[in-house]
């Protein structure tokens, strides 16, 4: 009987000790709840605070991630596309034909890759990039005529402004590299007479090209785009054709 | 049991307080951010270089109305294909941004408008202008 009273009042004391710890578990509970409505009361209220007192007193920085070489050389080509100098423009009305680029124009402001020659205008200053261009960049565009392969291209810089900068510095590191040799001459003009391709890139080892973009520092990056375009041959005459703009940024 | 309802029904209210305390506030900051990004000179500069460089994109005439925000007002200067702008405040400068580039120059090479507001983009017939509107 003894074992039996022992054995009862052992397991009530049990039960009752188990029912101290679940009640001391709940009010543990209670506490954390308590403390996190708590917490988030008073972060709503500091967030009141904050806005109505000392918010005013802060500027917000704002931090646009997008490509600006990206929007640049797009904006350049568009640019490109209606003007003046490169675009039909019609005498009476005076309307520019935006994206119509006119022959006899490409082949005055631009160096045509047909003409041998011509290549020889790299080294002036453009007048479509003097008017079009945006400063401490390098800009190189190129037309191609889908129809016939003939091509020009232009290329030159915007006003720098970053220090240590020569503008002819790169214009006098092309002439030092130009390979003038009879056999590259002889290649460049067969190049383009018998197979209408641009030999004008031989002109230059690629490294070397490489080596004069170097002589500006290191660039911001660089963009290239191309945009299509309709070249106005003769008054009967409209071609199709691709324009390409290559924009580095320092 | 009475303590706990009493618990209950205090922890329900806190509740609602705070939910409402937030629904009053997330669309008075939203408003205050939106108002402070389309205002601030970075977005500034970034547009009104943008918008005076594509101008000189359109073939005949075009003009442009750019009002950022109705309760900013700013310092904006043009000059040698640099846009800068500085955001004034009580006729004090508080903030400044990076030069912005543009690809074309404007008529007028250096330009100054003073606590501008709303700005007029012009291209008439390649004679760029902005002016305050």
């Amino acid at each position: 009987m003894q074992t039996k009273l022992e054995l009862k009042i052992l397991l009530e004391k049990l039960i009752s000790g188990q029912n101290e710890k679940t009640k001391r578990k709940l009010k543990g509970a209670e506490l954390g709840f308590e403390l996190i409505l708590a917490g988030v009361i008073t972060i709503g209220f500091l967030v009141v605070i904050f806005n109505l007192f000392i918010g005013r007193y802060f500027d917000i920085k704002t931090i646009i991630e997008e490509n600006t070489i990206d929007r640049h050389a797009l904006a350049l080509g568009n640019l490109l596309l209606s003007s003046k100098r490169l675009a039909y423009n019609e005498e009476a009305s005076s309307i520019t034909y935006r994206g119509v680029f006119e022959k006899a124009k490409l082949d005055t402001q631009m160096i045509s890759y047909s003409n041998f020659l011509n290549f020889l205008k790299i080294f002036d200053e453009s007048m479509v990039l003097k008017e079009i261009s945006y400063p401490n960049s390098v800009v190189a565009v190129s037309v191609v005529d889908k129809e016939t392969g003939e091509a020009w291209m232009i290329f030159g810089n915007g006003k720098m402004t970053i220090e240590g900068f020569s503008a002819s510095k790169y214009s006098q590191c092309l002439q030092s590299k130009l390979k003038l040799d009879a056999q590259t001459a002889f290649r460049t003009v067969v190049n383009v007479i018998v197979f209408r391709v641009s030999g004008l890139s031989k002109l230059w080892d690629s490294m070397d090209l490489k080596a004069c973009q170097n002589e500006f520092g290191q660039s911001q990056g660089t963009a290239e785009f191309a945009f299509p375009v309709a070249i106005r041959v003769s008054e009967n005459e409209v071609h199709m054709g691709v324009m390409n703009v290559r924009l580095t940024e320092y | 049991m009475a303590s706990a309802l009493f618990n209950v029904v205090l922890t329900i209210m806190f509740t609602i307080l705070t939910i409402y305390l937030a629904m009053q506030i997330i669309p008075t900051f939203a408003e205050v951010v939106k108002n402070a990004v389309s205002s601030s000179p970075e977005v500034v500069n970034r547009d009104l270089a943008g918008l005076i460089t594509l101008s000189a994109a359109a073939p005949y005439k075009i003009a442009i109305t750019y009002n950022p925000s109705d309760a900013t007002y700013n310092i904006i200067k043009v000059s040698e294909r640099f846009v800068s702008v500085e955001k004034v405040e009580n006729e004090k400068v508080v903030a400044k941004a990076t030069p912005s580039k543009t690809a074309v120059d404007l008529t007028e090479p250096n330009v100054v408008l003073e606590n501008a507001n709303k700005i007029g983009v012009e291209n008439i017939v390649g004679k760029i202008n902005i002016r305050p509107k």
